[in-house]
């Protein structure tokens, strides 16, 4: 079954004894990597897939979603290899990793398998990477503003019109690079605009863009701090 | 308006400046020889269709900082001209931003006597083509003479 399509074939293998899983699982969901990491146990293996900071996918056999992804999570030892840009063609996990990884360790712990998965703190929830660009865009003084993803995924929207801010600064930022280029200027990493009654600012980096229209009143080099990973 | 970009070799950083017309064309510069006239001609008309796609966010956008991986392009807008200024990552912006003040207030003289002195240009050209010399005066009436003078 072709469930997958291959974007860019990169990536790095790995095995894990008594590392966990679930630590990869993690770092695949904060990175907001659009990868696959196919895991074999030797005698059967499974892939999950990731996208926008996700476990969106999983398969072993003919098991997919919620049942493929617990059942790899209950492998104790295994070998695995991550592929780069490969996206999922069909989605069937749409819970929150984070809670997918506690259920695996809640089904785990039952079954009484000495499973390296590990559960959340409560008291400390993990900090998405989206999730401090979630708090400052509720900031009232952030009229639109918008998060995405090279591929022009829309991350994270705020306003009316998210495609038009979309839009206009994929069209600047593509303008300023080749006025860059002319200066023998690299990459556009942060623009600043100022205008009688409206602010702007744009974010580029990481695989990600981030713009946002603020009123008069917002300081652009500080509001950039707020949204570069802090 | 050269006196007035080469102040801003005062400030350490600073790579060079240069100033637009509103309509994209080169005014002025200050660059490096190594930067040909012909690309300015496409910075000009790029840093235009910036203005006019940022237009309906950022309305009568005034002012504009790029951030390169190495160098910075602060590009001050006004009706008149827009005045830019390319600096190294490492420049002390407040003192460049002051900078750009001063010579925007310099400038403004300048370029509205520019302005003047190309409109008035414009204006006596129009008007010669509008209204052409006058055809030399026919005289209808002899002119009277007594003992080899003029009288009239």
């Amino acid at each position: 079954m072709n469930s997958a399509i291959a974007l860019k074939p990169r990536g790095f293998e790995g095995v894990f004894l008594t590392a966990s899983l679930n630590d990869i699982i993690q770092m695949e969901c904060l990175g907001m990597h659009a990868r696959v990491v196919h895991v074999d146990r030797g005698d059967a293996s499974g892939r999950i897939y990731f996208a926008g900071g996700q476990a969106v996918h999983a398969q072993v056999g003919s098991i997919t979603g919620e049942d493929a992804f617990f059942e790899i999570l209950s492998w104790q030892k295994g070998v695995f290899h991550m592929e780069e840009g490969v996206r999922a063609i069909e989605e069937t996990i749409t819970r929150p990793w984070e809670s997918l990884l506690m259920e695996a360790a809640h089904i785990n712990d039952e079954q009484g398998l000495n499973t390296t998965v590990t559960a959340f703190p409560l008291t400390e929830p993990v900090v998405m990477p989206h999730k401090f660009i979630t708090d400052a865009f509720a900031d009232p003084e952030i009229l639109n503003a918008i998060h995405m993803a090279d591929d022009g995924t829309l991350l994270e929207t705020k306003g009316d019109d998210p495609e038009t801010i979309q839009g206009t600064f994929a069209y600047i930022t593509q303008l300023l690079q080749h006025v860059g280029t002319a200066l023998g200027a690299e990459q556009v990493r942060e623009v600043h605009f100022i205008g009688s009654s409206n602010r702007a600012l744009c974010l580029s980096g990481q695989a990600k863009t981030t713009a946002a229209v603020t009123t008069s009143k917002v300081n652009l080099t500080n509001l950039a701090k707020k949204l570069a990973n802090p | 308006m050269i006196s007035t970009l080469v102040a801003f070799k005062d400030i350490p950083g600073v790579f060079g400046s240069f100033i637009f017309w509103p309509d994209g064309t080169l005014a002025a510069r200050d660059m490096p020889a190594i930067y040909n006239d012909d690309i300015f001609a496409e910075i000009g008309r790029r840093l235009n269709g910036i203005a006019d796609a940022v237009d309906p966010q950022v309305p009568s956008m005034s002012e504009m900082l790029v951030k390169f991986d190495s160098y910075w392009l602060l590009s001050r807008r006004t009706p008149h001209y827009t005045l830019n200024v390319l600096a190294e990552e490492t420049v002390n912006y407040p003192a460049l931003k002051m900078a750009s003040n001063v010579a925007m207030r310099h400038l403004g003289d300048k370029v509205v006597s520019a302005i003047s002195t190309i409109s008035s240009q414009v204006k006596l050209a129009d008007l010669s083509q509008v209204f052409p010399p006058a055809p030399p005066t026919v005289e209808t009436r002899p002119r009277r003479t007594w003992r080899g003078q003029t009288l009239d």
